[in-house]
């Protein structure tokens, strides 16, 4: 397996996927779930060539990690379906998988075998698939903030902002056991849980936002627009946290966790 | 102002309060000094602190702000100032000393100790009051809070007892002495010798080198493991003639050539034939060691061919430590496998790196955290409250569809 083969499945995935998001709208529930879970299944298939041909877990370029969150998008989508089963969830988790793919197909990065010896542990795979998981999570409470501020406006019912928590509840779990999981392994690897690296102070700066936005939701439910903007802000500090470090003056050539 | 009840804004001002504080501790008495928490005044401290956390619940009925402090309303100020400050910290360069005087040694400034007290305080009170009123229902709560108040209470209070050692070791010699981070010698009371220390790398690759731009060019590599034939980089075919894993250079007729050397200093070579647009160029190029400079194979236009320094696959030092007592441990320390001996851990950091995978020459840390299962207790309450608000707590889900 290798990167020229990406769009002979990513594309079938994206169709599948599109297939399931109109199923959803339509209301036929089996061929939604179906073609979404037959989607994913060519996408994952994707993803265990390149981690056997690279003999190791795909994991440690941007672009490599953008694999995952496409991958972790329909799937969190798909969750939030068959347990919700908000019919329009679908259009937005294919489309959020299709811009991640797109930028894979026009801009992908360095993808050599090597890994160095710090990325070998076991903890590598279990810490990166974790965050990716909840970045696609809250990366769906963004799209929806987004969708109840600008479109629904003052409009917003108690359904709406409760998938919106529930969203930011699953995510935040899976923030945490990435954050943690990460905190175990830096023990293991450099002899201490926490160092205040940047890029472990922005981890702990997007913790805190959506710790703050479920304590706030709890304290003021009818605040919801406040609790919606903190959503987004909190977003920008994930992407900050995931990429933006990299440009970040204060954390360039600083951190530990460059990899690429 | 202060009318009962208190909202968002009482939380405010004691956040804007406890910050103001900070700035003036932080003029009056300087940064804070970690070091003085060391044992037993950090046991000392977390006594204090449980015991005001105890105080103030039973007084709660008498004191409102004890009870406003059990509530969301009090919790959201409180992790909101100290989100800020953590901000600040992140688009702050951290440095030693220098940079913008607080702000750039975060951790030693007050205001950021505070905040941060403020919000433990806060989830230890809001976990006595719900085991006080205990519900089954509520031990997601009582553990994610719990967890918060033990891992990060924990974590502070014991990094004065946290101790970090770098001991630098030699093959074959019994080291007892290291260094601590301020470059002093001190005494771990265990030695560590080195019997072997090892590396595997991966394979040789191949890059471009565009000498107009002074850079490789990205994303043009070809590995070149033994066995390979043929390959693309870039624009070129690249084919391998001749491949010595461990070479030397000699003198050749008219220029350097490279001949098979079992000696320390060896370094791969390859003799490689390149075509593109029907220009061929042949030669040699080899990888550097700390004998042998880098040959890099001249392609025209400022291009060349290069090998990389190889990249380590796994390092390793096989070790035997000797504590005070007389007990012998012996091991295999690797990145990401230390090697626990006598309440240390010995951490893999680095080697000689001139000499590359002769280096006779192993880098150590050595770790001892008498706090670290506290810290840890606290961080796997966390994790179970974490599948707990994954299971449990989300709110009921939504049957109708939307």
């Amino acid at each position: 397996m290798s990167w020229h083969l990406f769009a002979w499945f990513a594309l079938p995935a994206v169709l599948l996927w599109t297939a399931g998001a109109f199923f959803a709208w339509k209301g036929s529930r089996n061929a939604a779930v179906s073609c979404t879970a037959a989607g994913i299944a060519v996408f994952l298939a994707f993803i265990v060539g390149m981690w056997i041909s690279l003999e190791r877990p795909p994991l440690r370029t941007m672009g490599e990690t953008r694999l995952w969150y496409s991958f972790f998008m329909p799937v969190a989508g798909l969750f939030v379906y068959v347990r919700w089963r908000y019919k329009w969830i679908l259009s937005f988790s294919t489309m959020m998988a299709l811009v991640f793919i797109c930028i894979n197909l026009f801009k992908p990065e360095i993808h050599t075998k090597t890994l160095m010896p710090a990325l070998q542990s076991p903890w590598f795979a279990p810490h990166v698939i974790v965050y990716m998981f909840s970045y696609a999570l809250l990366g769906a409470a963004t799209l929806m903030a987004l969708y109840l501020l600008l479109v629904r406006r003052g409009n917003t019912t108690s359904d709406e902002m409760a998938l919106t928590d529930n969203l930011v509840y699953v995510g935040l779990a899976f923030l945490t056991f990435g954050m943690l999981f990460g905190a175990l392994w830096a023990k293991v690897a450099w002899g201490h849980y926490w160092a205040w690296d940047p890029k472990e102070t922005w981890a702990a700066i997007t913790w805190l936002c959506y710790l703050l936005y479920i304590h706030l939701r709890r304290a003021e439910p009818h605040a919801w627009k406040q609790s919606l903007i903190l959503l987004l802000a909190a977003f920008v500090c994930l992407q900050m946290c995931w990429w933006g470090i990299n440009y970040l003056p204060a954390a360039r050539g600083n951190s530990v966790h460059t990899y690429n | 102002m202060f009318t009962k009840p208190w909202k968002f804004k009482e939380g405010f001002l004691i956040g804007g309060f406890l910050i103001l504080l900070g700035l003036i501790l932080q003029a009056v008495a300087g940064p804070v000094d970690w070091d003085a928490l060391a044992w037993p005044v950090n046991i000392i401290l977390l006594a204090v602190l449980l015991l005001v956390i105890d105080v103030m619940f039973l007084l709660r009925e008498k004191v409102y702000a004890f009870e406003w402090m059990m509530h969301a309303q009090a919790a959201v100020p409180a992790i909101a100032c100290t989100l800020c400050l953590t901000l600040l910290m992140g688009l702050t360069v951290q440095t030693d000393e220098g940079g913008i005087p607080g702000l750039s040694q975060m951790v030693t400034f007050w205001p950021f100790t505070l905040t941060y007290t403020w919000m433990v305080l806060i989830a230890g009170l809001t976990t006595l009051n719900r085991i006080s009123r205990w519900k089954w229902r509520d031990i997601p709560f009582v553990i994610n809070h719990l967890g918060v108040f033990l891992a990060i209470t924990c974590a502070a209070l014991g990094s004065a007892d946290l101790k970090r050692l770098e001991m630098t070791v030699r093959e074959g010699v019994p080291q007892w002495m290291a260094e601590d981070e301020n470059g002093n010698e001190v005494e771990p009371g265990l030695a560590v010798e080195l019997h072997d220390f090892t590396i595997e790398e991966y394979p040789a690759v191949l890059a471009l080198y565009d000498g107009n731009a002074r850079q490789r060019v990205p994303d043009a590599t070809l590995s070149v493991a033994e066995g390979t034939e043929e390959g693309m980089l870039g624009d070129w075919h690249v084919r391998v003639l001749e491949h010595i894993e461990d070479a030397a250079a000699v003198p050749g007729e008219k220029e350097l050539r490279y001949a098979p050397w079992n000696e320390a200093g060896g370094a791969c070579a390859v003799r490689v034939e390149a075509e593109k647009d029907g220009v061929r160029v042949g030669g040699w190029v080899a990888g550097g060691s700390f004998a042998f400079p880098m040959h890099p194979l001249e392609l025209g236009d400022g291009f060349s061919l290069v090998m990389p320094a190889r990249e380590p696959r796994r390092y390793a030092s096989d070790v035997s430590v000797y504590t005070r007592d007389g007990k012998e441990v012996h091991g295999t320390v690797e990145v990401n496998k230390p090697v626990k001996a006598d309440g240390w851990k010995i951490y893999q950091v680095s080697y000689d790196e001139e000499m590359g995978k002769w280096s006779e020459v192993s880098v150590f840390e050595l770790v001892r955290d008498p706090w670290h299962p506290a810290v840890y207790a606290g961080i796997y309450l966390m994790l179970a409250g974490a599948a707990c608000l994954f299971l449990l707590m989300a709110p009921k889900p939504v049957k109708k569809e939307v």
